[in-house]
Order: C-alpha cells, then sequence, then structure tokens
C-alpha cells in the first residue's frame, strides 16, 4: 500500500494541468478617435481617414469567422471590431472544466443617403 | 505464463485493429456497408488527411475518403505538426475534454447593455443608438423598425461512464466508442430586449425578455 500512494500521487500529478489564454482578433478600436466623429457633419472619407478601412460592411462577410454570432448588418453602416476571448482550462484526472468568454467592442457608424453621419453606436466589452 | 498470454493477446488485438484498416477489408466495407458499421459508427474521426480538431471533437470532410482504418490518414504527421500552437492547444483540449468522465465546458459571448441606460419613450433611434452600443439586430420596415439586443451563456456537462470518445478513437475496434453510458446536458441561457421605434424613428416601447 505504501508503494502505490507514492505511483497514485504521480500519476494524478502527470494527468492534472491547467491553462489560460487569451486570443485576440482585429485591432482595437481607437476610442479617442471616436470622439472626433461628428453627427450631420462629418463624412463617410473623413470617418474611414479617422478610423482606416472597417472590418465590415453590408456588402462584405470579411472579419466575420471568429464569431458565430455577428449583428445584423445595416445598410448604410459601417463596422469597426476588436475582439478577446478569454479560455481557462483545467483538468484533474477525470474532470475537465473549460470556460470561454469572447468579449467584442463593435463601432458602427451609420450614414445617411448623403454620406454624412447620421448615428454612432460604440460599445466596448473588453474593458469591462 | 500468464503474462505472456496477455502480451500475446494484446499484440493480436493492435495488429488485428491495424490491418482491418488496410486494403480490401476497407474497400469491402466501405463500399457494402457505408460508413456505419452495425456495431456502431466506426471511428468519428477516421475522416482522412484533412480533419481538424475542435473543442467538439475531431472534425473533417469523410466525404470520398474510406473509413474504416483504425486512424485517420497522415496522424501522426499532423498532430505532430499542428499548423499553429492555437491547433495544438485546442487539440489536447478536445482531447482531455472528451476523455474525461465528467467535464464542464462554459461559453459566453457579447454582454447585454443595461437596461438602465436607456433613453426615455420618444428618444430618437440616433440617441439610443449613442447610448447602447450597436444592436445585434436592427430591423427596418415600412412604419417603423426593431432593434435588438441580446447576450448567450451557454453550459455543456458530459458524464461518460465507459469508454470515453477521445479513448475509443485510439482502441482500434470498430464501434469500440460507443460501448458506454454518456450523459449530455446542454443549457442555453440567453437575455436581452428589443426596441420598438414609429415610422419617426422615435423609441415606442420595450420588450425585455424574462431571464432565461
Amino acid at each position: 500500500m505504501r508503494q502505490l500512494f507514492p505511483s497514485f500521487l504521480t500519476a494524478a500529478a502527470l494527468l492534472s494541468g491547467c491553462a489560460t489564454g487569451t486570443e485576440q482578433f482585429g485591432r482595437p478600436i481607437p476610442s479617442d478617435r471616436i470622439t472626433q466623429i461628428e453627427v450631420g457633419r462629418s463624412t463617410r472619407a473623413e470617418v474611414l481617414t479617422l478610423l482606416g478601412p472597417p472590418v465590415r460592411d453590408p456588402g462584405s462577410k470579411k472579419g466575420q469567422g471568429h464569431r458565430s454570432e455577428v449583428p445584423e448588418p445595416v445598410e448604410g453602416a459601417l463596422y469597426w471590431e476588436y475582439s478577446e476571448r478569454h479560455e481557462r482550462f483545467g483538468t484533474a484526472i477525470l474532470f475537465t472544466y473549460f470556460s470561454q468568454e469572447t468579449l467584442t467592442d463593435t463601432l458602427m457608424v451609420v450614414f445617411d443617403a448623403r454620406n454624412v453621419v447620421e448615428a454612432v453606436a460604440f460599445e466596448q466589452e473588453t474593458r469591462r | 505464463m500468464r503474462a505472456v498470454r496477455l502480451g500475446a493477446a494484446a499484440s493480436l488485438f493492435v495488429f488485428g485493429g491495424v490491418l482491418a484498416g488496410c486494403g480490401l477489408v476497407t474497400l469491402m466495407h466501405d463500399t457494402i456497408l457505408g460508413p456505419v458499421s452495425p456495431a456502431g459508427r466506426i471511428h468519428d474521426a477516421a475522416v482522412g488527411s484533412d480533419f481538424e480538431a475542435t473543442l467538439e471533437g475531431v472534425k473533417g470532410d469523410a466525404e470520398g475518403e474510406a473509413r474504416l482504418r483504425p486512424f485517420p490518414r497522415d496522424l501522426i504527421r499532423t498532430l505532430g505538426s499542428p499548423s499553429s500552437f492555437r491547433k495544438l492547444v485546442t487539440g489536447l483540449e478536445a482531447f482531455f475534454l472528451g476523455a474525461s468522465s465528467y467535464s464542464d465546458r462554459r461559453t459566453s459571448a457579447g454582454a447585454t447593455p443595461e437596461l438602465g441606460r436607456l433613453p426615455a419613450v420618444g428618444a430618437s433611434a440616433g440617441d439610443v443608438l449613442a447610448a447602447l452600443g450597436p444592436p445585434d439586430q436592427w430591423v427596418q420596415f415600412a412604419g417603423g423598425e426593431t432593434m435588438a439586443y441580446r447576450s448567450e451563456r451557454t453550459r455543456w456537462t458530459t458524464l461518460n461512464i465507459g469508454i470515453p470518445p477521445a479513448l475509443g478513437f485510439l482502441i482500434p475496434i470498430p464501434g469500440a466508442s460507443s460501448l458506454a453510458y454518456r450523459r449530455v446536458t446542454e443549457d442555453l441561457r440567453s437575455q436581452g430586449f428589443v426596441l420598438f421605434f414609429d415610422e419617426h424613428r422615435r423609441l415606442e416601447r420595450v420588450a425585455v425578455a424574462p431571464p432565461g
């Protein structure tokens, strides 16, 4: 029995482990630049100059690969997205725990028919 | 003597399993019986060279592949040289999740904005967007529009008594992974609310989903 106990402990140690990690998708949205967008004044070209190319527009499926559920695109709106996926994993012999949390920052800028900003919507989940 | 007999039986066991995946037997099985053996599904992971480890297990396109093989093609090469560290970790996590007698997997995506940030009834769509952020769904129609905000949390718990799927995959006996009692519980909870706007794009009413 005394010989079995160290073996059991060794086996338990070998069959146990844990891991944590964070995956990042895209570039963080510069929130300080969002305040420079003026509703009713800024144009589409000015917004693109300010924020760079969007990850998604209604005519494109680019940037949707990492999310199973993506917001329904709105006609005339451009989207900028940045996501973080936090994972925790732990296993102890025959028990395994895994958790995954996906947080997404989304900026949506809606333009009117004249390509002038009509509305700005920004949701930051990563710094909650 | 007993040890020798056990050793010989183990060798036959492995040798027979490897043989079962080769040549005529494979062709006959795949032609006549298809991918599913009378003893159960052969191997979920025997899907040829284009397979991928995901948290739901090994997945791949099995179309046109002979499937009565103990292991997928190029298994050692593929597992030995994963395309990224991320793939390697996912493979290990999937293996432990599948091999455990009890596993608990939780995922969450998104967060619903606090209702306290919602402007009063009569606010414009622009004010609502500025206060709550982009909706998950925005439907515009004649006479009004709706915006939906929601988040989801899912929890899977799996109890395996017998041969867990990830270990059954390593045992070269057709249907080995079926020799188990398996109970999978999936609990999906979502929360959120829907905003209704009138034809002038003014907030008309709010519908809040009861906690799921």
